[in-house]
């Protein structure tokens, strides 16, 4: 069985027959693991044995200021940043006081946005493949600055709306353009602090279900599965997930969330992934403790299956090596063994 | 309802322009500028920072409501100064080094100026030598630092170091926080206040200033 097929059945439902890994690294910490195994990056991605192949659409960053770049939705982005875990390197927004009166919306229709992942995608055949897309309230307020795209979700509630309704409509047509052989798409944005959503309920109700259920829809027709990443506690939108129709869910941070809880309420219905603590075990614990919170992980999660295998979240680039050879031990144990 | 309780329910609501005529009304009415910021606005940010606490409200509930705060204190500010009202305490806080996440960081600020303390923002990636220079030239009480990244949650310590080599722990102190940071953590490094979230931070911040004015009384060196 190939690791694409692994996965598939697992969505189905069905048993591999073992518990599928996969888990993200900085490309820092590829190379120190590049430099510890003796090989080069794709070596590591080989060893490791990850299951997800993932892609991305070319960004579209149409120019460069001073070492800085601006994108096509017009936001400047500074390079020199720590992007360990995420988009967070904007330094100027185009939009001011809600203003778009001067403002076009890329429409993400251009061509050329798929070729990178296409030769990677026959790089590694048995993967499944995984197409990252930005989500509606990331590209959203990726134009604005957050603390003012929040603040319009309550008091500018028609200019939100229209924002959600121009970056769906360019989501949709960036799926649209998928390229044949990817199995899945990824949405890819964080509704969750450690302690509970970042905004009501009510308010992703009101912004995020339109637009969700359109994008989801939209993966479908492709004949696509869904998955869809979150960062923090988002035990409140589990339901609506599974409404929706997702496929598979992450990050699952034990930091921040009763995984044992969800997987008792949800497991049966959406493919959780993720689980391992990222944020405290692998860069402050040993070895030995790295393998027993994995270990005691796989035990609640994987009961039933419907579960892949990893941390939530990227690994630090700083986190003890002996610790991430320690998991990537671990994982390879899984297929080898059955469990 | 007086206008107090107005200045305060309209702020809790957001409603920043209401706010700023009613700010501007209490004052034409005689109302002293530090009681309308007191029993006014600062009450109802005290509200917010509960209600945000206890997950009743969100971010967005509290960045409206602060930024009407915001729009009432600007108003009120030459009032304040003119009537020698001096601000519970003063910190200066930002992200460390090789940290780009801010939104915390934003929150404790707010809820720190909700609690009327006076808040100098360095904004984020800050190097540790800044923190001490500022909190040096600046007078203030207290350096207060977020991290979202394990990885930078280190540069915390290199500010403890840093701060005890300048001999200047007796007069500020140093607060830690953000998601991978712990009271563990805070104890390893030496540093004096860990906070979970950004209420208890403004709390544990007024807390920590009034206790430097009492130590700085007792040693005589006020």
């Amino acid at each position: 069985m190939t690791r694409k097929e692994a996965i598939i059945h697992l969505i189905k439902g069905e048993n591999p027959g073992y518990t599928p890994h996969h888990f993200d690294l900085t490309l820092k910490m590829t190379d120190r693991l590049a430099e510890y195994y003796g090989y080069d990056r794709d070596g590591v991605e080989d060893y490791i044995g990850n299951h997800l192949l993932y892609l991305d659409p070319e960004t579209g960053f149409r120019n460069s200021i001073k070492g800085n770049f601006v994108d096509e939705f017009g936001t400047t982005w500074d390079t020199a940043g720590n992007y360990d875990i995420g988009d967070w390197g904007m330094v100027a927004f185009p939009i001011e006081d809600f203003d778009f009166s001067n403002y076009n919306f890329p429409d993400g229709k251009s061509e050329g946005r798929y070729d990178t992942a296409i030769k990677v995608m026959e790089k590694y055949k048995d993967r499944f493949n995984v197409m990252r897309i930005t989500g509606p309230l990331n590209l959203g307020w990726y134009t604005m600055g957050f603390s003012d795209f929040l603040i319009g979700m309550l008091v500018e509630k028609e200019t939100i709306h229209m924002v959600f309704d121009k970056v769906t409509e360019y989501i949709c047509n960036l799926i649209d353009r998928i390229p044949a052989g990817v199995d899945a798409v990824r949405m890819i944005e964080d509704w969750g602090i450690q302690s509970g959503l970042m905004f009501s309920k009510e308010l992703w109700m009101e912004y995020l279900y339109p637009s969700y259920k359109q994008i989801y829809q939209k993966i479908r027709s492709k004949g696509l599965y869904v998955m869809q990443h979150s960062c923090g506690d988002i035990t409140d939108l589990l339901p609506v997930m599974v409404e929706l129709g997702v496929d598979v869910i992450d990050a699952m941070q034990p930091e921040a969330m009763d995984i044992a809880q969800i997987k008792k309420d949800f497991g049966r219905d959406i493919v959780l992934f993720g689980g391992l603590g990222s944020q405290s075990t692998i860069p402050c614990g040993t070895p030995a403790d790295v393998i027993a919170e994995a270990a005691s992980t796989l035990k609640i999660m994987s009961a039933g299956g419907k579960y892949i295998f990893g941390p939530a979240g990227s690994i630090p680039t700083e986190a003890p090596i002996e610790n991430v050879v320690a998991l990537v031990d671990f994982c390879k144990s899984l297929e080898e063994k059955g469990i | 309802m007086s206008i107090l309780n107005e200045i305060s329910e309209n702020m809790q609501q957001g409603k920043a322009k209401v706010v700023k005529e009613l700010v501007q009304q209490a004052v034409s009415e005689g109302y002293p500028a530090k009681q309308i910021l007191e029993d006014g606005l600062l009450a109802g940010m005290s509200i917010i920072g509960e209600k945000f606490k206890n997950n009743d409200i969100f971010v967005p509930e509290v960045l409206v409501a602060a930024r009407a705060m915001n729009m009432g204190a600007a108003l009120l500010k030459p009032y304040l100064m003119e009537a020698g009202v001096k601000a519970s305490g003063k910190v200066c806080i930002g992200t460390v080094k090789g940290d780009l996440h801010d939104i915390g960081k934003n929150l404790v600020k707010m809820m720190m100026e909700g609690k009327g303390l006076e808040v100098v923002d360095l904004g984020t990636d800050v190097l540790p030598e800044k923190f001490i220079e500022t909190a040096r030239e600046q007078d203030c009480q207290i350096i207060c630092c977020s991290a979202l990244l394990t990885t930078t949650m280190g540069v915390m310590e290199d500010v403890v170091d840093l701060a005890d080599k300048a001999g200047i722990r007796d007069n500020i102190k140093i607060m830690v926080g953000g998601a991978p940071v712990t009271e563990a953590f805070c104890h390893k490094i030496g540093a004096d206040k860990y906070s979970p979230d950004a209420a208890s931070a403004a709390d544990a911040a007024i807390e920590i200033c009034k206790n430097l004015t009492i130590e700085q009384a007792e040693r005589g060196s006020l």
